[in-house]
């Protein structure tokens, strides 16, 4: 990928007249078949046309309270600027800071694509090459993690023998880095070679490294150390660490850690490779279900929870959210339940349904000194979990999640959820024409949801771009990016939106239609679905007591 | 319950500059020789395979510059050493005397808890020399060493091989046995007390 961005300054205004070239507008516009057949044949040739849109358009102090017209502001800046109109006067009363800016000669023939919006966005999957996304993404990223004293912990491909050689010589190089900084009182964050970039993580007594080939940026690398650091904390708790170091700066944590573990960290960084978009972007996916499916298991865990259970989850495979119990005072981190639920659904591969778990962990966000107490139950792949403080209250929790089953298989609640689970969501479902796929973060309810038909790991490089090119200072940022010649047919064109307000973000790719204007349509068809069916789309309040 | 991974002893190697620090860790591992005088800079470690009474382990030898002026990395990678290997030149009673010097400094700086615990081993190198080069002579070095703690002491030749495996087999039991010696005590309470407000508000009907 070229790095189309164009950097101006802030205060930069085209000046008067000024016009970026346009293309001369076709004689006579194809029409939608002869389009179709030309784009197989690929003489259209979108290349030669030149186009380098990135549009970033960052707005400061617009309202404190979001309303339904700031999708319009953003869409009137964006096309303000996207389409360079000569009038930049007309920026009415929002002040905006064009971070990037856009030079996009494809309006024409954009307009002409536009025509075939009616085309469904799942006949684009074919720009999406899988194999060679997986190909490029092997070897493309590493973690470490050792002790300060140059003691291997955990590398990430740490089960075969001769890479362990390799990761006991690199843990003397990247111990010496990392403490000859220290020596001089400074700290070692990140520095990047030509095509890769050396994230550390000091959490002393340990010591995490992401080495990454793929584009992320610091921030983003260090979220997945501090992933990896937490699962850790999680399966020893802080105390334990610290102990473990106090007396001999050199011991071997190995020896703390089982074989669960160990299968645990490859479970996480296996996830982080293969792409969990609620790890980058901070969220728990939840699924979509009837309103009065969600109330009834809320109600029913809410009845059933007996003294001891601190908090309740229902979880389907991949750790998506079903429901919540929770105390009003207390809340856990979305880092630490998306640990639970890794630990939870790894677990499960080696029991059968009708075991009951007992899995003490330390929530790390929520307290890392000490240990809660996890029941958990499958049920139809669902995994119920219970937490109790209470070392000793398995069979009371036992009892409780007896109770709680019982009370879903009744009601059919079981049933409602193995539907939605087995329909999951689809872009068809939302009236957001030509996108191939979108990922949609309530920033309120720290959860987000995504089309499930599709591998999002080819997708990583383009959703890791949107990510980072969005200005996270500025209260809303919208971000366009269009990746040239990047679909399997050497003419088609790859785009994408990021959108980050206070309340929400979305990004969304599609595989054709490059259009700016029809973009953001789509998103704010996207962000008006999600909006209306929020109470279907997401645990909203949960069951608190 | 723990892994099956390798254990890793991290071996430091301290001594005056000139004695042959290099040399020695070269010897071992490579089994090569050079009569090339190459200062160290900062630090460099190699790492050699050994089973040890059944036990595979990776030892990791730390080969640091002897000359101040190259201690360029500071002492950072001291830390969490298994043992530590102090070496004198036969032929320079300076070198001979600044052993106990570089055993405080290794104790000081590896902040080792239990000091009188640690495991140093000496070793007095060049043995190959003409004898009247020689001015520590055997008795005098087991007398010094007997007197830091009864401390392991191998005459060496890193030119000629000599002692080289049988110093480097202690050095790498008693690193072992450093390493498996973790004295952790485990019995702490981790329960963690949970107010929840619907406790405290119980009476307030």
């Amino acid at each position: 990928m070229e790095d189309d961005r164009i950097s101006i300054d802030s205060d930069y205004i085209p000046e008067p007249g000024y016009r970026p070239q346009m293309p001369k507008r076709p004689q006579k516009k194809p029409s939608l078949s002869q389009l179709m057949v030309t784009r197989s044949k690929s003489p259209l040739k979108l290349a030669e046309l030149q186009a380098q849109p990135t549009t970033g358009v960052s707005m400061e102090n617009v309202g404190q309270e979001e309303n339904e017209l700031d999708t319009d502001r953003i869409y009137n800046t964006l096309n303000h600027y996207g389409s360079y109109h000569d009038s930049s006067n007309d920026q009415s009363t929002i002040r905006t800071t064009p971070t990037l800016t856009v030079y996009s000669e494809d309006d024409d023939l954009a307009n002409t694509l536009g025509e075939i919006i009616s085309q469904r966005s799942t006949d684009l999957k074919d720009n999406f090459d899988h194999e060679e996304q997986q190909e490029k993404l092997k070897g493309a990223k590493q973690f470490f993690i050792l002790s300060a004293a140059g003691k291997p912990i955990y590398s990430m491909s740490s089960d075969a023998d001769h890479n362990d050689d390799d990761f006991v010589n690199y843990n003397g190089i990247i111990q010496t880095i990392v403490s000859s900084f220290l020596v001089s009182g400074s700290s070692l964050k990140s520095f990047v070679t030509e095509s890769t970039r050396f994230t550390f993580l000091n959490q002393s007594p340990i010591i995490l490294l992401a080495i990454s080939k793929i584009g992320e940026s610091e921030s983003e690398l260090m979220n997945q150390l501090d992933l990896l650091y937490s699962f850790l904390l999680s399966a020893l708790s802080k105390p334990h660490i610290m102990r473990s170091f106090e007396n001999k700066e050199g011991f071997d944590l190995r020896k703390h850690l089982g074989r669960a573990d160990l299968s645990g960290l490859n479970l996480l960084t296996k996830e982080i490779i293969d792409f969990n978009p609620g790890l980058l972007v901070g969220a728990l996916q939840s699924i979509k279900l009837k309103k009065s499916i969600r109330d009834k298991s809320r109600s029913i865990m809410l009845n059933k929870r007996s003294k001891n259970v601190l908090y309740g989850m229902l979880v389907a495979p991949g750790g998506k959210l079903i429901n919540v119990l929770r105390p009003k005072s207390h809340t856990l981190h979305t880092t630490d339940l998306q640990i639970l639920f890794s630990i939870v659904f790894n677990q499960a591969k080696n029991h059968s349904e009708d075991e009951e778990l007992w899995l003490p962990i330390c929530f790390s966000k929520f307290n890392p000194n000490g240990f809660l107490y996890a029941f958990v139950k499958f049920v139809d792949q669902v995994a119920l979990i219970l937490i109790s403080a209470d070392r000793n209250c398995f069979f009371e929790l036992s009892e409780t999640s007896k109770k709680i089953i019982e009370d879903f298989k009744k009601h059919q609640i079981m049933k409602q959820i193995n539907e939605s689970l087995h329909h999951g969501l689809s872009t068809i479902d939302i009236p957001a024409p030509l996108i191939y796929h979108f990922i949609y973060k309530s920033k309120k309810h720290l959860q987000y949801v995504m089309p499930t038909s599709t591998n999002v790991t080819t997708l990583q490089r383009y959703y890791l771009r949107l990510y980072s090119s969005i200005d996270r200072d500025a209260k809303i940022s919208v971000s366009f990016i269009k990746w040239d010649n990047e679909g399997k047919d050497s003419n088609s064109s790859i785009a994408g939106l990021g959108w980050v307000s206070p309340n929400y973000e979305v990004y969304l790719i599609t595989g054709s239609i490059t259009k700016r204007e029809v973009l953001v349509n789509s998103a704010k068809s996207i962000v008006n679905w999600c909006k209306r069916y929020q109470e279907r789309l997401f645990v909203c309040e949960g069951a608190v007591f | 319950m723990s892994s099956k991974k390798k254990t890793l002893l991290k071996v430091i190697i301290l001594g005056d500059s000139g004695v042959g620090k290099t040399s020695l860790m070269q010897q071992f591992v490579n089994g090569k020789f050079s009569n090339q005088y190459k200062a160290t800079i900062g630090a460099d470690f190699l790492t050699k395979e050994l089973t040890i009474d059944d036990k595979s382990v990776t030892m990791q030898l730390w080969d640091t510059a002897g000359q101040e002026r190259f201690q360029s990395l500071g002492v950072a990678f001291y830390r969490g050493a298994d043992c530590c290997v102090l070496v004198y030149d036969v032929t320079n009673q300076k070198s001979f005397e600044n052993i106990s010097l570089w055993k405080d400094e290794f104790l000081i700086q590896a902040n080792v808890k239990n000091p009188e615990n640690f495991p140093f081993v000496i070793i007095g190198n060049k043995v190959d020399v003409d004898e009247n080069k020689k001015v520590i002579n055997n008795k005098k070095a087991q007398q010094f060493a007997n007197n830091l703690g009864n401390l392991p002491l191998f005459q060496t030749s890193a030119k000629e091989a000599v002692n080289i495996d049988q110093a480097f087999d202690v050095i790498a039991r008693n690193a072992l046995q450093q390493e498996e010696n973790d004295e952790f005590n485990d019995e702490f309470n981790d329960a963690i007390n949970i107010q929840l407000d619907g406790e405290n508000n119980n009476c307030a009907c």
